[in-house]
């Protein structure tokens, strides 16, 4: 007997009322739907997955028979393909209520804009500054994603503009020795997406953009700061003041870095008022891996190894306090990433002190183990600390 | 509002359009209204480590020398002038200048790079490399080995004309003793090989017997003279080249690739063709 056999029953028998069956019958219903907002996510993940197929085709296309096909040709190609995805997902998107199809195929756009412009720098054998074909992908590829306010491209501009910061630099530094400079151009990088995604992480249109780049920027705070725990990293690269004469534009990235710090005090000072409290313990957390990032440009080489012991010590309060902050305001991706952070930290220091100390296979063992404790404390810690977060 | 929209994305879209068409412009521009130069490749590589089928040129124009440079150490990517002139239909390095030169003569001309690299000698002795045969228990293409690690492996150590500078030499040996490079490489293809050291002795290291998978290359040459030269390394844009898959006879080669150049009114080199030498095709 069926749901609705038995509640017809149930208002024969006098049990229920005929509202009341109504009113069950729309309720169990509703439930057996499927999720919709599961629903939603795998529609624009197919559809996701569907465009990157279909550009990868392209591409290859162009790609292998480069030969034979004359410059027209190829130009019309590469712009053709770039104008139909981008009118295409346009039109499904904004006119035909296809919104995640549309938005698909204009995160595929973006991605054949940045295709179009290695193919032409393939086909015209361009080397000389690759920095700059990635900087243009990731400025033309960012007022899309504001645009359309769209994680998928707000990710892919940020980074492609964060791997072009990593070239950029590459470029200017002559060999490891001389990587000082990555450590703080990064975290101000980091530093400036965070208060980017912070100042406008309730703003009605930029929202999922501006949460995806204070995650982003997060992230790369805690990677760019993480080599500095190592004793060699500090030991093996040279210091600022070193390498003063041989860097070009060290004055202007220098200044462009206080410029991305004054932006993110900006952003942080013009947070609501609601917002203060975390306003400010953001900007003291934003404060400390500037200057981190910063002051440990001053100290490297040789007889200054024992400063990776500060940061390391620095490093791990920073984690912990990301962890309270997450706690504090209910951020499951300040406790996500801070428990990223904080998995890594132990590890690393397990392997540090191991190495040294401990026979190899027995280091290989007890790490093992560690790594498998550590996961499963992890995970439940972090299932706690979001339930709890939900319940309060 | 969705007019606006509609209009900010064809910007958007216009800028992306522009970009590409821009790209392909200005080196269209300067193949239709350059001047064609030919130049020799000293050796190339058809495989580039990070990017695959590319091919790395190796121009002589590469490395200048200069005298005196100022700041030392250069900036790595300040622009520099190089003017190259004809002689007996080849192009060869005349001067170096950091601004672009104001007067040029008609057969001669400008071409625009960056510094990359550097080099500097004070006071240490050249090592001469004198023979490339195999003494002994050799590899095998000791001359393309020697290449590779030159331009590769070993950029800061190499000098133009293929002789290699003994950097933590702390001898006084005379000019003219025979010296002995030390060469190790462990995969297969004889492909990679690395410096293990510069030695009087041409004894190979006992260490590498009791590694099966290890080569050992002993290169002979004899010490030159104590020198003061500064170089620096410059790129043009034109050190690589896309070979298509479908071009197989595409293989390692010592030199004599002739690479057809054009040079634009601001000194931009484009490459136009490339043809392979003869031993190639």
């Amino acid at each position: 007997m069926n749901l609705h056999d038995k509640t017809n029953n149930w208002v024969t028998a006098g049990i229920i009322t005929s509202e009341q069956r109504d009113r069950l019958l729309a309720f169990e219903a509703r439930d057996a739907q499927p999720d919709r907002r599961g629903q939603r996510r795998l529609t624009a993940t197919l559809a996701t997955l569907g465009a990157l197929l279909v550009g990868t085709g392209i591409i290859l296309i162009i790609a292998s028979n480069w030969d034979k096909i004359s410059p027209f040709e190829k130009m019309g190609l590469l712009l053709c393909s770039l104008i139909l995805t981008q009118a295409l997902g346009w039109w499904l998107g904004e006119t035909k209520d296809y919104p995640r199809v549309g938005r698909s195929l204009n995160f595929l756009g973006s991605i054949l804009f940045g295709a179009n412009i290695f193919l032409v720098a393939q086909a015209y054998n361009i080397r000389a500054h690759w920095p700059n074909g990635v900087l243009m992908w990731g400025l033309g590829t960012l007022p899309l994603a504001l645009l359309f306010n769209s994680s998928a491209m707000a990710a892919l501009a940020i980074v492609t503009l964060t791997g072009w910061i990593g070239g950029e630099l590459s470029f200017r530094c002559m060999a490891f020795v001389d990587s000082t400079l990555f450590v703080p151009v990064y975290c101000v990088w980091g530093v400036l997406l965070l208060a980017i995604g912070e100042r406008f992480r309730d703003h009605r249109n930029l929202r999922r953009l501006a949460a995806t780049a204070g995650s982003l920027g997060l992230f790369v705070i805690l990677v760019a700061e993480f080599p500095l725990t190592f004793r060699d990293f500090i030991s093996s690269t040279r210091s600022l003041s070193e390498l003063d004469a041989q860097i070009a534009g060290l004055p202007v990235l220098v200044g462009l870095s206080m410029v991305g710090a004054v932006i993110s005090a900006v952003c942080l000072a013009t947070l609501s008022r609601s917002k203060r409290r975390e306003a400010l313990w953001m900007g003291a957390w934003i404060f400390t891996a500037l200057l981190m990032g910063w002051g440990s440009a001053f100290v490297r080489g040789h007889g200054h190894q024992m400063y990776s012991v500060l940061f390391a010590v620095i490093y791990f309060v920073q984690v912990i306090v990301l962890l309270y902050l997450g706690y504090l305001f209910t951020r499951a991706d300040l406790v996500n990433l801070g428990l990223l952070a904080f998995g890594a930290f132990v590890l690393a220091r397990y392997f540090d002190l191991a190495w040294k100390y401990m026979d190899r296979s027995l280091a290989f063992i007890v790490g093992g183990v560690l790594l498998l404790a550590l996961g499963f404390g992890m995970e439940r810690s972090r299932r706690k600390l979001l339930a709890r977060m939900k319940t309060s | 509002m969705t007019s606006k929209r509609l209009g900010i994305f064809l910007m958007i879209l216009l800028l992306q359009v522009l970009v590409i068409v821009g790209m392909v412009g200005k080196k269209q521009w300067v193949l239709r209204t350059g001047r064609a130069i030919t130049l020799r490749t000293e050796a190339y590589d058809p495989t580039e480590i990070f990017r695959g089928h590319y091919a790395v040129f190796n121009f002589p124009i590469n490395w200048v020398e200069v005298s005196h440079w100022t700041p030392w150490p250069p900036k790595r990517e300040a622009p520099v002038y190089v003017i190259l002139k004809e002689q007996n239909n080849h192009w060869e390095f005349a001067s170096v200048h950091s601004e672009f030169p104001s007067s040029v003569a008609p057969e001669q001309i400008v071409l625009r790079g960056v510094v990359t690299n550097h080099q500097e000698i004070r006071g240490q002795p050249v090592v001469e490399l004198t023979d490339l045969t195999q003494p002994g228990w050799l590899a095998t293409q000791p001359e393309d080995a020697l290449w590779r690690l030159n331009t590769m492996l070993w950029p800061r150590r190499r000098l133009p004309d293929h002789n290699l500078y003994w950097m933590d030499y702390q001898k006084h040996l005379p000019v003219g003793a025979p010296i002995y490079v030390h060469l190790v490489c462990y995969d297969k293809q004889d492909k990679l090989w690395t410096l293990q050291g510069i030695d009087e002795s041409p004894q190979p290291n006992p260490m590498m017997k009791a590694n099966p998978n290890a080569k050992e290359m002993i290169l002979q040459g004899k010490l030159g003279k104590y020198q003061e030269r500064q170089f620096l390394r410059v790129e043009y844009g034109i050190e690589n080249y896309f070979i298509s898959e479908m071009k197989s006879e595409w293989t390692f080669q010592r030199g004599n690739v002739e690479v057809s150049v054009r040079i634009g009114a601001n000194g931009e080199a484009v490459i136009e063709s490339v043809r392979l030498p003869e031993k190639a095709r």
